[in-house]
């Protein structure tokens, strides 16, 4: 009662601005859109104690700081691809490719979400989330990042040197061997591959070995800890899956699987003066087929039927543009399982498998626009779906080891080829926005069944909303389907392109042929 | 200024800042709001003594939207998921969203497994064959589960989708349920922007 009374005694402007200013200001922050800013700011950038001007911005799902200065003092190397939709940072060795419109980027062979996407700034320069800088600068060299909000300061210094424990532990089963690293925190680190050994080297921290050394087995010969890493000396002819960590309360498990080398036939040079179809080959996937018509537009187009046109006239196309052999999984209305689709595209040895569907929102009339999709590996834990799949099935122990241990190696089998899967998604997805100015859903990840397994670079395509009226009238016509079979053929293109760049130069299309 | 002023002046701005927040909450809820606050007063489900979760249904733009309501979560994790799945299939009370899964579905169980995972049976009314959606319309139904248990449910990190006694691979064609998921929250819509 009396802060009442000596509330009443204050002025009545004090009493109005104290009551008005928390509500405004809650109101405003509530009010800004996520994806908006609040405005663009020049800050300060403090490495070592120097300082220096850094462009920032405010949005109301955090702070934005342009990343070019930030490289010109941390070091690494920064490009810009075409058309600025895509940055490749180098950090000594490890390669991060990043941009303006995803919130995830590629690390390595891994894809790392991102607390929003990097924004386009001022000059064009991107600016990117503060949690970006701690999983590459941070992850790799172990800097340590302080952003003060209210000077508009990032101070960057070395994190202090933590002296870990690890624990080794390494069992084999089967044809494959996993080691388990059990750090007492987690860890900074990188991989370091050579013919005969790989090191887990820790960044910025001292390792000490707790416990035992395993015993060697026929695929490890050998693993030693010092200092600043964990040499694991693998036996000739094997190799080891991309590490990938698990947390387990305090503690975090880094899990490295190793298995044999599979033999692989030596790879042709390929012929672009002819048409040498041992080269690059393509699976297309015509989504749904048989009694699976997939989605249902109001006028009655079935999604199974449309997809195989979209296929065929795709196939045609894109064999009449560039030297490639084609293969549907299905040239008819039939039904196919998800895994057999996935296991054409592998016993074929596709350079690409792309999954053609149209969508559909529950009842509504709204969405509408393309959206392509790569796998999104988040709920395929190989361990979860072991245990999971086990208590389900309630198989014998034995069969549960064999069928789990497929299980992982089918799950394993994309995971290498995210990356992959990842330019070719944005490569797709930035083509039908540029041709046909269709509403832009981006690049999404989910745990599509058809994606998984494959071991190429996969993509599905979700080329329009049947549950859209307009957008139905619109693939039911032949013209609108010709434009979006070209604009798949055009990523396609591209991202031939830029691998062929690496193998024997760049493709070149081949004259316009007959349109389907 | 005296130390009692200062003191009054501290203990109001908290108060006043507290009911900023709370009213910028209710605002927040966007379009939601109305319809969401008669859920909570006079929807189904509603139980005595329970507590006001946020059920995921599928909406505008292809998202899922919560709503709230006020349900019998308690630390049975069997109990409660149960009743967050009964709610989720009775269907949302704003017009603008819908049920995730066909109508006329019904829960056949939920069952513990190895810790932190949980199967829930679905049973469709009748044998509607495969489901004739696309990926988002699958997407949405199966996150809608899958995000509101784990959001929800203590213990509950990891959720199976059985569909007529079976773990299908997929439940329309897209979404692999052969195995239990976790929370995709991407699908979710961010209220500030709606």
């Amino acid at each position: 009662m009396a802060a009442v009374k000596e509330f009443r005694s204050w002025p009545r402007l004090n009493r109005w601005l104290l009551l008005t200013l928390p509500l405004v200001a809650a109101s405003v922050l509530g009010q800004i859109p996520e994806g908006g800013s609040f405005g663009s700011a020049v800050g300060v950038l403090v490495v070592d104690g120097a300082r220096r001007p850094l462009a920032y911005t405010l949005t109301a799902q955090g702070t934005v700081v342009a990343l070019e200065p930030i490289v010109a003092q941390l070091g690494g190397q920064l490009t810009v691809g075409p058309l600025q939709l895509s940055h490749s940072l180098d950090l000594y060795g490890e390669r991060v490719i990043l941009g303006p419109d995803s919130a995830v980027i590629t690390l390595g062979e891994r894809i790392v979400p991102l607390s929003r996407q990097p924004l386009a700034g001022i000059d064009g320069l991107l600016e990117v989330p503060l949690d970006f800088l701690e999983k590459t600068y941070g992850a790799f060299l172990g800097y340590d990042f302080r952003w003060s909000a209210a000077s508009g300061t990032l101070t960057v210094e070395r994190a202090r040197r933590r002296l870990l424990a690890v624990e080794l532990d390494m069992v084999q089963i089967a044809a494959t061997t996993t080691l388990v690293l059990q750090f007492s925190e987690r860890p900074r680190y990188r991989v370091a591959e050579a013919a005969d050994t790989m090191d887990i080297v820790v960044l910025g921290d001292t390792l000490e070995l707790a416990g035992r050394m395993p015993r060697a087995d026929s695929l490890v010969q050998g693993v030693e800890v010092t200092q600043d890493r964990v040499r694991v000396r693998l036996a000739p002819g094997v190799e080891a899956t991309e590490p990938y960590l698990l947390s387990r309360g305090s503690r975090t498990q880094l899990v490295i699987d190793l298995t044999r080398r599979q033999a692989t036939a030596p790879r042709r040079a390929l012929d672009f003066a002819g048409r040498d179809f041992s080269g690059f080959k393509i699976v297309l996937d015509p989504g749904h087929g048989g009694a699976e018509s997939g989605a249902v537009g109001r006028r009655g187009s079935l999604e199974k039927d449309l997809t195989l046109e979209l296929a065929t006239a795709l196939k045609r196309r894109l064999e009449a543009s560039m030297p490639v052999r084609v293969i549907l999984t299905r040239d008819a209305d039939g039904s196919l399982d998800h895994d057999t689709r996935t296991a054409i595209a592998n016993q074929n040895r596709a350079d690409l498998f792309i999954s053609l569907h149209l969508n559909s929102e529950p009842g509504g009339d709204g969405a509408q626009g393309a959206e392509t999709y790569f796998l999104d590996q988040r709920p395929s834990d190989p361990r979860a779906a072991m245990s999971a799949e086990f208590e389900n099935r309630g198989r014998s122990a034995r069969d549960a080891e064999n069928g789990d241990l497929e299980l992982m190696l089918w799950d394993l089998a994309q995971s290498r080829h995210l990356a992959g899967s990842q330019r070719l998604a944005n490569l797709v997805q930035e083509q039908l926005n540029l041709t046909l100015g269709l509403k832009n859903r981006g690049v999404k990840q989910a745990p599509f069944r058809v994606l998984i397994g494959a071991t190429m670079p996969a993509i599905l395509v979700e080329l329009g909303f049947v549950s859209n009226d307009g957008e139905e009238a619109r693939l039911l016509d032949p013209a609108y389907r010709l434009a979006l079979v070209d604009a798949l053929v055009e990523a396609v293109v591209r991202y031939r392109s830029s691998t062929a760049d690496a193998e024997v130069g760049s493709v070149t299309r081949a004259p316009q042929g007959q349109r389907p | 200024m005296s130390r009692r002023q200062v003191a009054g002046l501290v203990v109001s701005s908290i108060l006043v800042i507290a009911l900023g927040l709370v009213l910028a909450n209710r605002v927040f809820r966007g379009p939601l709001s109305e319809e969401g606050e008669a859920a909570t007063a006079g929807g189904s489900g509603v139980a005595a003594g329970g507590r006001e979760i946020d059920l995921l249904f599928p909406g505008p733009g292809g998202l899922l939207y919560p709503e709230p309501r006020l349900l019998a979560i308690d630390g049975d994790p069997v109990r409660s998921a149960a009743a967050v799945v009964e709610a989720l299939l009775a269907g949302p009370t704003t017009p603008s969203l819908r049920g995730p899964f066909p109508a006329d579905t019904r829960l056949a169980g939920v069952d513990p497994g190895p810790p932190g995972t949980l199967f829930v049976e679905l049973e469709p009314a009748a044998d509607i064959g495969p489901w004739a959606v696309g990926s988002r319309e699958e997407l949405l139904a199966v996150y809608s589960l899958v995000n509101t248990l784990t959001q929800n449910v203590r213990d509950v990190e990891r959720v199976a989708v059985v569909w007529s006694g079976v773990q299908r691979t997929t439940l329309a064609g897209h979404v692999d349920t052969s195995r239990p998921l976790t929370a995709d929250m991407s699908w979710v819509v961010r209220r500030s922007t709606e």
